[in-house]
């Protein structure tokens, strides 16, 4: 039972859940500050859609890359074209644009994958996730992604901060918030490709918004809520991965229950 | 106190122009106009305020003014420079308060965050808050007389209270013209009353020039140097004594409105009995 510990898909596990944790605490943080939890489930439909374009042409030779890099640029596409719906702030119409590309990503999806019956089972994995069977590649995407959303969060935090407190007021002193805007959404969707690879595109949701909805309500300081959010998701991953070696149980979906109730219990406390 | 100004004065006022606007229209969907040929100017240290009705276009007007929108048709001068070219120099001098209403609610950001990201964001990005900055926020909240709210969440404040500390905010920056859109719409008569000296001092002490869009003009009425009275037009536009008169009003609001003429002969609209 102990030699499970030291097996490389165990620590690559513990390894992509740490990452995943810090996408929900940065990109999950600010996702349900300024209320896009729709852009997240475009960017994970987006992804799939990418993912398995990638998967598709290297079947036919055409190009090879990581299906996660392809679903990182679909997502990214989709995010910059949600940005640009909502450039003044019009949130309804960037609404509709991700509700009318959800509906394209997920019909491109369906179409790139009955291309390629034989090999439809590696892209539905992306649906579902497969924290447990990550490769050394995987990790290593998902590990220069995380860097670069942290980079650019540390760097540009406060204007993050403005445009999601003020957009007007924002503009009003000096900040490039389209730029921002842009820019806020690309490192969402880059969050929401991360944790995909985790969780997979059903439990995208489980683990970037529930953590930090959780950890908003009530809170004191955005500080604080990106520090409870990254507890909230690492505490539930961490579960998730316990239970799913006492019982054949999907480890995402044991922690995005966790952080899902962890939310509703709050709301219920707070009555 | 309320003695018209002399000739002199006025002519002076003209020079040091530092609004000014010209025969400027405005439509957000290229149909239908909100602004209609608006023109007028304001002069350095006016302190002025404009009224009208809900969707008049008085928060778009201020918008216009500080470049967040650009004119259709005709031409602005902020300080010599034009907002729809350069808004990054307008704002510059500008310490703006938007209505309360278009700020979320939806995240724990501290009160001292939010007087600091005005002063900060002007400084650019990547720029480090230093001792100097905190002070000058820390003295923008005391001028508004909530010190004690610095390590507040906003979210959690009151109203007024959020207002005072929006304002703030606009102060911390150190602007040549203060632009508010309605200041005073959630707080209590002595809260308004405590902002009216405060923007008072701000015009008599620095020479700010300060442009309020209010729906109560009673608590500033005394302080006024200019009031317009605005329904996608300009009805009026002048000294409040020659603005506020019963034709004027009606024009603007659409129905009668009640006016108490006070001791100095100001005439007072009582708009908030419109409704009884
Ligand atoms: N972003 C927008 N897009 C389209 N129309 C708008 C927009 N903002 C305002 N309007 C319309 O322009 C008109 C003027 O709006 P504005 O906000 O300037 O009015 P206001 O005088 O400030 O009203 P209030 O007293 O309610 O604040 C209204 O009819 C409003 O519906
Ligand atoms: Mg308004």
């Amino acid at each position: 039972m102990l030699e499970i510990l030291t097996t490389p898909y165990l620590l690559r596990a513990l390894i992509a859940l740490f990452l995943i944790s810090i996408n929900a605490a940065l990109s999950g943080s600010f996702t349900v500050f300024r209320g896009q939890s729709f852009l997240v489930a475009g960017a994970a439909h987006a992804a799939l859609a990418g993912a398995a374009l990638a998967i598709v042409l290297e079947v036919y030779g055409v190009l090879s890359m990581n299906p996660l890099m392809g679903g990182l640029i679909f997502a990214v596409l989709m995010a910059i074209s949600a940005g640009y719906a909502s450039r003044e702030g019009k949130s309804e119409r960037s609404e509709t644009a991700i509700g009318v590309a959800f509906a394209v990503s997920m019909s491109l999806a369906i179409l790139f994958i009955s291309v390629i019956p034989e090999y439809s089972s590696r892209a539905w994995g992306l649906l579902m996730g497969d924290l447990m069977l990550l490769t050394e590649q995987d990790i290593l995407l998902m590990l220069l992604a995380t860097i670069a959303v942290i980079a650019f969060f540390v760097l540009f935090y406060r204007e993050f901060l403005f445009i999601s407190f003020d957009m007007e007021g924002a503009i009003a002193y000096g900040v490039n918030a389209s730029r921002y805007n842009y820019l806020l959404t690309i490192l969402i969707a880059t969050s929401v490709v991360v944790i995909l690879k985790g969780v997979g595109a059903i439990l995208v949701y489980a683990m970037l918004i529930a953590p930090a909805a959780a950890a908003n309500e009530g809170g004191r300081s955005i500080n604080s809520v990106i520090a409870i959010t990254f507890l909230i998701a690492l505490l539930s991953g961490l579960a998730g991965i316990v239970v799913s070696f006492a019982f054949p149980l999907s480890p995402g979906a044991i922690a995005g229950l966790i952080a899902g109730s962890v939310y509703f219990i709050k709301i219920i406390k707070r009555g | 106190m309320i003695s018209g100004k002399s000739v002199q004065e006025a002519l002076e006022k003209k020079k040091g122009a530092v609004v000014r606007v010209e025969k400027v229209s405005f439509s957000y969907d290229g149909r239908v106009d909100v602004l209609k040929n608006i023109s007028f100017e304001v002069g350095r240290g006016d302190f002025t305020a404009i009224m009208g009705p809900n969707g008049s276009g008085k928060s778009t007007l201020i918008k216009l003014l500080i470049g967040l929108l650009k004119p259709t048709t005709g031409r602005i001068e902020v300080m010599g420079l034009d907002p729809a070219e350069d808004p990054r120099s307008v704002q510059r001098v500008v310490g703006y308060m938007p209505q309360r209403d278009s700020i979320s609610k939806n995240l724990p950001v501290k009160v001292s965050d939010v007087v600091l990201l005005g002063r900060m964001s002007r400084k650019g990005p990547l720029s480090i808050t230093t001792p100097s900055d905190l002070r000058e926020a820390k003295r923008a909240l005391e001028y508004v007389g909530v010190p004690e709210l610095w390590n507040r969440p906003f979210s959690a404040l009151s109203g007024g209270q959020q207002q005072k500390v929006l304002l703030a905010r606009a102060l911390a920056v150190e602007p040549q013209i203060l632009v508010l859109d309605e200041p005073f719409s959630a707080m209590d008569v002595p809260s308004q009353e405590s902002i009216v000296e405060i923007l008072n001092a701000l015009k008599e002490e620095r020479g700010m020039t300060i442009i309020t869009i209010v729906h109560d003009v009673n608590p500033i009425l005394h302080h006024l140097d200019l009031l317009m009275l605005l329904n996608r037009r300009v009805v009026a536009f002048g000294h409040p004594l020659e603005v506020l008169t019963d034709r004027y009003l009606l024009e603007t609001y659409g129905a009668p409105v009640r006016t108490v003429t006070c001791e100095s002969g100001y005439c007072h609209p009582i708009l908030g009995d419109r409704h009884a």
